[in-house]
């Protein structure tokens, strides 16, 4: 079943965007890429491709690796997956979900303190296996 | 007799294994061929891998086992410089080295070429400092620090000196009793200054001065120090790390500094108001502290102003409160403590309580993917039942976790915790936690503020602090199974703004949470040049380096000019590039020739004349500029006034009339008695050039972004266009998609003619290749004026490095000081 996401109400001042919870893992650093909007795509696909070719290398145990990408970067993320199931010929597996992240908004008045507010974005999130080809 | 160890690896790097049971043989007369080729490769494999141990097992050394981060200078031929568990072996492999000079190998005892006379003096020094030291290892005492400042063994002959020191230690007065084994105590001044620390007696004149962090001895073996602002400060680490660096700040590890010498200190008082009145007094009425930084755990970071109503610099005010009292921890740069300290001496009502913390207050930093959880490995709770502990172990691994996030725990020794990661709690809902912290502050102790608030909770935090030697003790006698059972546990502040975590502690608990810290992997520490570093990749100003609107970022800027031109002066004529000679403006060339100002630094004295005397000229003009067209009308030679001042009417009274001036203050050969900048808002009101010669010219930080190739060096000369025909030239911005570049086109392949002295309007303070960003930027002040007057979608300047004639356009954005 899918979750459709509510449009949030407009809120008054100013709102500091939160990144969602992450967990730091050296191996993360060589297995998983995230996904900006303003990411370029030819960069994206030079640098998945570089990791996939170094995958054997630095981790042995791991046979894809991870992409994500949420909110604006969904599309991005999305047609990045297809270049590479369709044109690179990798198998790419696509998995939905959905984040929660947290938003700080900011009144203004700086007798009142910031408020957190929890927000759910909608994120992708790419298996690409290494090519039999290689 | 057993074998060495070097012998041991040689031995095992020699064997090469092999499968001599071969199933694939075994069937009679029929080969199974997969199998055979599994024993085939396997041999290969094994083949190889003996080739490389035997190449490794002779060539590496004892040093090169431990971590480069750990390893120290020199380590490959003192010894001494390797972890004593490594000496043996590495004095073993120093003695078989028969490439050294005089080819024995033998590491020889240097014998001292001492004799009668000498030798006795060493004994009496000998005598002295066992008489100090053990004072504090036996009876728990050691002398006070303001009696040491009273001893003067300048002139003394080392007989009087051991006299002396007897007399003081007789006196029980002048002996303090400290609680632990190692001699910590607190060291604050309550309404006046702390004395200095004295450290150990053997070390005592090094540090009179320049006073040393509690991880002096351990930076020093490892990074360049410099002595500045009354400490000795690491500078950077003798490991190159420029793009290590970077990659710990963004993505892998972390970065850690011991920051002990940002000073703190303590206003605490029973009514808030009069903390808000002191508070709002530094802040120079400008801006108002509003309850949210106010309240229990709130965090601000504000432009503070002397006595004399002049911007000294940021510093950061932490609130914390317990039972009645309000605390306000200041932390400043150490360059400003003084004045600051001064001033709220001065204006603070009698009710109010300042601490000097200076030598009582130790500080971490820490930033990257890693910081948090490194810092949740080294130190646990000591009352795990807590809420603000069990916080911490929940939020333990978390990278992304909002500023303004504060944590008061009491922590155990880390020398003696087991250092596991915390695991994982999968169960927990960290944005629900967060948001909890915020509303409930439900991660404020207020038993743990007071105890870190207060010299007698700092002090009772020292209880039976153990020593190595202790601590070696009881780990043996634990044997690693049984948990060590130790009461001493300290307060912890620790704290997110600007993306960096920040650790306060009482002064002597830093160095055991510094050493377990620098062992965690990834995690590598740094000094002032990666904080520079640090700030310059994110586009904000450092102070001091970048605050050249304050007195002491000035004089900064002033000492690394000082020091780049004596560099250049030691340089032979025909090495050293002549900045004298460069051609820079066409039309300017009759009546000079050479670099805006002095090459060696940003001249802001230089560019604050010249905007006021072209400001001048342009007043006689009827408010017009310069036409570099046209050639200069020279009609008449200088006029002066009454007052012997020079009139500026046309183009070359300009020159000399800043010529004059600043050869004046040169010949004087004393620094400039104020600042020739000052730091305006943009928004506030129309801004105009400085009115005369002494008023200081309105400056307002920017980033800049460079358009096209080019590179950002600091010093470097900006520019407002001349020509505003040239922003019709102006590539579309867009970094991913190539532009033809300025002078590309085919019909104008000219560069960017340098633009007339009149439109200098600022210099970049520093700029280089910014790894974060991947592209030339730079940050830099440039004249208010300037940037009122242009349009929000035309915010386009001309940089120039110093000693160039190449003009690059840049993109400039405001940026927020503080």
């Amino acid at each position: 079943m899918t979750t459709r996401i509510k449009k949030q109400p407009k809120v008054e001042g100013k709102i500091i965007k939160h990144a969602p919870s992450k967990q730091f893992k050296y191996t993360d650093s060589e297995t998983i890429l995230n996904i900006q909007s303003k990411t370029p795509f030819i960069s994206a696909v030079k640098r998945i491709t570089k990791l996939l070719k170094d995958l054997p290398k630095r981790q042995p145990k791991y046979t894809y690796i991870i992409v994500k990408g949420s909110g604006r970067a969904l599309e991005r993320t999305l047609s990045i997956g297809i270049h590479f199931r369709d044109v690179e010929r990798n198998k790419v597996e696509i998995f939905t979900k959905t984040l929660e992240v947290l938003d700080e908004i900011d009144a203004g008045d700086e007798d009142e303190d910031t408020v957190l507010k929890k927000r759910k974005v909608p994120s992708v999130e790419l298996h690409i296996y290494r090519s039999v080809y290689d | 007799m057993a074998p060495s160890y070097k012998q041991q690896q040689k031995k095992k790097a020699r064997y090469i294994r092999s499968e001599t049971n071969d199933k694939s043989l075994n069937k009679g007369s029929i080969l199974n061929v997969s199998e055979f080729l599994n024993s085939r490769s396997f041999e290969i494999n094994e083949l190889t891998k003996a080739q490389l141990n035997a190449k490794f097992s002779s060539s590496t050394r004892a040093f090169q086992s431990l971590p480069r981060k750990l390893r120290r200078r020199t380590a490959s031929h003192n010894v001494k410089r390797i972890p004593k568990r490594l000496r043996k072996r590495a004095l073993r492999e120093m003695q078989s080295n028969t490439n050294d000079n005089e080819g024995t190998g033998v590491v020889k005892k240097k014998k001292l070429p001492i004799k009668g006379k000498q030798i006795y003096q060493l004994k009496m020094r000998k005598n002295l400092l066992t008489l100090l030291t053990a004072m504090n290892q036996e009876q728990r005492k050691i002398i006070d620090n303001n009696q040491v400042a009273k001893l003067n063994f300048k002139n003394l002959k080392i007989r009087t000196r051991i006299k002396e020191i007897s007399k003081v230690l007789q006196n029980n007065k002048n002996l303090m009793k400290v609680n632990n084994e190692i001699g910590s105590f607190d060291n604050t001044g309550l309404n006046k200054y702390a004395a200095p620390p004295v450290g150990k007696m053997k070390y005592y004149k090094r540090q009179r001065e320049f006073a040393w962090l509690s991880t002096h001895v351990w930076h020093a073996k490892r990074a360049h120090m410099i002595k500045q602002h009354g400490f000795q400060i690491p500078l950077a680490p003798t490991q190159k790390i420029y793009k290590l660096a970077h990659r710990n700040f963004h993505y892998k590890g972390g970065m850690v500094w011991d920051k002990s010498y940002f000073n703190a200190l303590i206003l605490s008082s029973d009514n808030q108001s009069q903390i808000v009145e002191v508070l709002e007094t530094l802040t120079g009425g400008k801006t108002k502290l509003g309850k949210r930084y106010l309240q229990n755990g709130g965090i601000v970071t504000k432009l503070i102003y002397g006595s004399d109503g002049k911007l000294l610099g940021p510093v950061e005010i932490i609130s914390l409160h317990y039972k009645t009292k309000f605390n306000a921890v200041l932390r400043l740069h150490p360059s400003i403590y003084q004045p600051v300290f001064d001033h709220i001496l001065a204006v603070k009502p009698e009710s109010v309580l300042l601490q000097d913390n200076r030598y009582s207050i130790g500080s971490l930093e820490i930033t990257g993917p890693n910081a948090l959880k490194s810092l949740t490995t080294v130190l646990k709770p000591f009352h795990t039942k807590n809420s603000e502990a069990e916080a911490w172990l929940k939020l333990a691994n978390e990278v992304n976790v909002p500023d303004g996030i504060i944590f008061t725990v009491q922590m155990k020794d880390p020398r003696l915790v087991n250092r596991k990661k915390v695991p994982k709690d999968r169960s927990v809902d960290l944005n629900d936690l967060l948001i909890e912290m915020k509303t409930n502050k439900t991660t404020l102790n207020e038993a743990t503020i007071e105890k870190f608030v207060t010299p007698e909770g700092r002090e009772e935090s020292y209880r039976d602090q153990l020593s190595l030697k202790s601590i070696g003790k009881l780990k043996t006698q634990a044997q690693g199974s049984t948990p060590i059972n130790n009461i001493a546990n300290f307060p912890v502040i620790v704290y997110k703004t600007n993306n960096i975590w920040k650790l306060l502690a009482p002064w002597y608990w830093i160095l055991p949470i510094w050493q377990p810290l620098n062992h965690i992997a990834h995690l590598n520490f740094g000094g002032v040049i990666q904080e520079r570093q640090l700030c310059f990749e994110k586009s904000q100003l450092n102070y001091p380096k970048d605050y050249h609107f304050t007195r002491v970022g000035y004089q900064e800027n002033e000492m690394n000019g000082a020091l780049t031109l004596d560099k250049w002066n030691r340089k032979p004529k025909s090495k050293r590039f002549n900045y004298e000679r460069l051609k820079l403006n066409i039309s300017e060339k009759k009546h000079f020739r050479g670099e805006l100002g002095d090459w060696s630094k940003c001249d802001w004295r230089y560019l604050q004349l010249l905007r006021y005397a072209f400001a001048q000229l342009a007043a006689v003009n009827g408010g017009e500029k310069i036409n570099e067209r046209k050639p200069p009308v020279v009609t008449r030679t200088s006029n002066w006034d009454q007052l012997f001042n020079r009139e500026i009417s046309q183009q070359h009274d300009v020159y000399s009339f800043v010529n004059d001036i600043v050869q004046f203050e040169k010949s004087k050969k004393e620094p400039l008695d104020f600042v020739p900048i000052e730091l305006t808002s943009v928004t506030q009101h129309q801004v105009s050039p400085p009115a005369n010669v002494d008023s200081p010219l309105q400056v307002t930080a920017v980033k800049f972004t460079l358009i096209g190739n080019g590179t950002l060096k600091p010093n470097a000369r900006v520019y407002s266009l001349p020509d505003p025909t040239l922003q019709a030239k102006k590539p579309t911005w867009n970094p991913h998609q190539r532009q033809p570049l300025l002078g590309e086109e085919e019909d104008d392949k000219t560069q960017i003619p340098v633009p007339h002295s009149q439109y200098l309007i600022g210099f970049v303070t520093s700029g280089n290749f910014n790894l974060l960003a991947g592209e030339n930027t730079g940050v830099g002040l440039i004249a208010t004026e300037f940037v009122q007057s242009v349009e929000n979608n035309n915010k386009t300047v001309l940089v120039r490095n110093v000693g160039t004639d190449v003009v690059r356009m840049a993109k400039f954005e405001v940026v927020n000081v503080v």
